[in-house]
């Protein structure tokens, strides 16, 4: 009966033979529901089989089949689709390096690569503004303030037994008389030397010591009296100042808003308002004494720092406040003498902010510009205006005039991105439109 | 139960490293058998138990790796068979359904049972299961009603499945004596 695996398996090989009875086969399908289908299908090979072996010449087989023919579809299939799989893979990573190069294309550009320069530069030898593009104002005894551009070369004037000139390289330079001054001439002279917004000066003194001047900064010189008395120079702003080995050991005396500096031979930058003096040493050695209570420090390895800052202490008395510092990145110091500034990866707004006032511009607002926006440029000295805008639209951000003031907001919209009344500058395959060169 | 003989095994496993004899031999020894296995389902219909037949070859050459790492490759091969026979199965009633449109009251043959068989049989299984014991009733009931797998039962009660492979033997013998009692000799063979 149907719990006997032997009947079971009897009663398949009828229903294979095609000679079940219908009791046999509703047997056949009660067994069915009462053994796992794993059971089943090993019950049912076993009896395929035993006919298979009782049937002489075994059970037929049908029309043969092409089984080459089968293998080579099945195989021609799997190639396909394990080809179908590759390109998959091929074209995922393809896509997956792609954004790794975009990704690195982009740290490239803005971290190492070379930048974009917006202006026109020929920069001097050293990479720094040539004397060509000195720009500045000199200033010396009674006679009108002489700006120093494009057109002033040669003599520029004298004072006392001084000189003051302009050479073929563009350096103003300082030198003294074949006649020395008479005794008891009353004041000694003093020439000053400025730059204005955006200049630069170099200066040579008549001892050799060279300064050039950045934005905004003033040097003072005034020749000693007689043959003993040192000669006074004066520096406020930013300047590089290099002072060639004195003759005998001797050292030459440069003073700050509250400070005095001191060396016989050293390359440094300085960077003095009246109650603040920060000096860098790029090349030599020097000292840096307080004016009030004579506080010194010594800077002997390029990358030395001092800063001197007038303060108080904890009772209000006035008090020299004297910080010393060092930093390998020496070439840092000297980055606003270069002829094009480099920017990587700088916020926008700080950008923004440093070069605006150069430009004689006024930004109504800075409200539509975009949070945690970059920017990867270089800006020559000589930028313009169109410049200046130029990076910050290539950046994604434009930039609408209104009233003669600047803003990022769309005036229309009062938002941001909108290009609807946009002087922005637009480049097209024939150049600016505004400017006519390409951004 | 018993398992497949060995050197039908072997044929697998060396089917699963790509060899081509192999597989024609494999072919020599279940093309016949797997003719009449897949005919049952097909009401023994020649062509498409033929075409069936291909698509389990086909299916055997593509599994090829898979089938030999099998305990029982044999048994997964009758269990392709199986299923792409009921898929042609309903291809066919598809078909025949159709066609029937046009003949109304004609009744393939493929669509007869033997129902009042069924029915008779079905009366005396619930009268036998009075004889079971409450387990072995349970684990019959789950089987014969619910279609459960051994293992799906023993998972629901919460015992090994040998356990369950124990009832059932039981219930199915005690069934089977009470089917043997009550039906007629000449109807059981």
């Amino acid at each position: 009966m149907i719990h006997n695996v032997d009947y079971v398996k009897g009663l398949m090989r009828k229903r294979f033979e095609g000679t079940i009875s219908p009791m046999e086969s509703a047997l056949l399908r009660a067994a069915h529901r009462m053994y796992d289908e794993g059971e089943w299908l090993r019950m049912t090979a076993q009896a395929l089989e035993e006919m298979d072996h009782a049937t002489e010449g075994g059970l037929p087989k049908g029309t043969p089949l092409d089984l080459p023919a089968i293998r080579r579809e099945v195989d021609r299939k799997r190639r396909g689709a394990a080809r179908s799989k590759a390109w998959a893979r091929v074209a995922v990573a393809a896509m997956l390096l792609a954004v790794l190069g975009w990704g690195i294309k982009k740290y490239w550009e803005d971290h190492l690569g070379p930048l974009r320069v917006y202006g026109d530069c020929t920069p001097a030898v050293d990479g720094t503004i040539p004397g060509t593009g000195f720009e500045g104002t000199v200033a010396y005894g009674d006679a009108p303030p002489v700006a120093i551009g494009t057109a002033v070369w040669g003599h520029i004037g004298t004072v006392g037994n001084l000189s003051i000139d302009r050479d073929t390289s563009g350096v103003v330079v300082i030198s003294k008389g074949r006649e020395a001054a008479p005794s008891g001439a009353g004041m000694l002279p003093v020439i000053r030397v400025s730059t204005g917004k955006g200049e630069q000066l170099g200066v040579r003194l008549p001892d050799g010591t060279r300064v050039r001047l950045n934005e905004g900064a003033v040097l003072s010189y005034s020749p000693g009296g007689g043959e003993s008395a040192a000669p006074a120079v004066g520096v406020s702003g930013v300047a590089f100042v290099q002072v060639p080995r004195q003759e005998n050991s001797g050292q030459v005396g440069i003073g700050t808003g509250n400070s005095w500096i001191y060396t016989g031979k050293a390359d440094f930058v300085v960077a003095t308002a009246e109650e603040r003096t920060g000096i860098t040493l790029l090349d030599g050695g020097l000292r840096a004494v307080s004016r009030r209570e004579k506080k010194e420090r010594s800077l002997q390895v390029p990358g030395d720092r001092v800063s001197i800052e007038n303060g108080r202490a904890l009772d209000g008395t006035p008090t020299d406040i004297v910080v010393t510092m060092h930093s390998d990145r020496v070439a840092d110091a000297l980055q606003w003498a270069r002829a094009i500034k480099e920017y990587r990866d700088v916020p926008l707004d700080d950008f923004i902010r440093e070069n605006a006032g150069r430009f004689h511009i006024r930004f109504k607002d800075l409200n539509c510009l975009p949070k945690g926006k970059h920017i990867s440029a270089a800006l020559c000295y000589r930028a313009s205006v169109d410049d200046f805008l130029a990076v910050i639209e290539k950046h994604g951000v434009l930039v609408y005039e209104e009233n003669g003031q600047y803003t990022l907001c769309d005036p229309k919209t009062g938002k941001r991105w909108s290009r609807s009344t946009a002087i922005a500058h637009v480049a097209d395959g024939d150049g600016c439109t505004q400017c006519g060169r390409f951004h | 139960m018993d398992k497949p003989k060995g050197n039908n095994i072997t044929l697998f496993r060396q089917l699963g490293e790509h060899s081509e004899t192999a597989f024609d031999k494999l072919y020599d020894i279940y093309a016949g058998r797997l003719l009449v296995f897949i005919g049952t389902y097909l009401s023994f219909e020649t062509e498409p138990a033929e075409d069936v037949l291909a698509e389990v070859m086909e299916a055997l050459w593509i599994q090829r790796e898979q089938i030999a790492t099998k305990t029982d490759p044999e048994r997964w091969m009758y269990k392709i068979a199986k299923n792409r026979a009921l898929e042609m199965r309903k291809v066919l009633i598809r078909h025949r359904y159709e066609a029937l449109d046009e003949y109304p009251g004609l009744v393939s043959d493929m669509l007869t049972d033997s129902k009042l068989e069924g029915d008779e049989l079905e009366g005396l299984v619930w009268e036998a299961l009075e004889g079971l014991t409450p387990t072995e009733r349970e684990v019959f009931e789950c089987k014969w009603l619910e279609g459960l797998t051994s293992a799906a039962i023993a998972k629901r009660h919460g015992v090994i499945e040998q356990t369950v492979n124990n009832q059932m033997t039981a219930a199915r013998k005690k069934i089977g004596e009470y089917l043997a009692e009550h039906l007629d000799p000449d109807d059981i063979g």
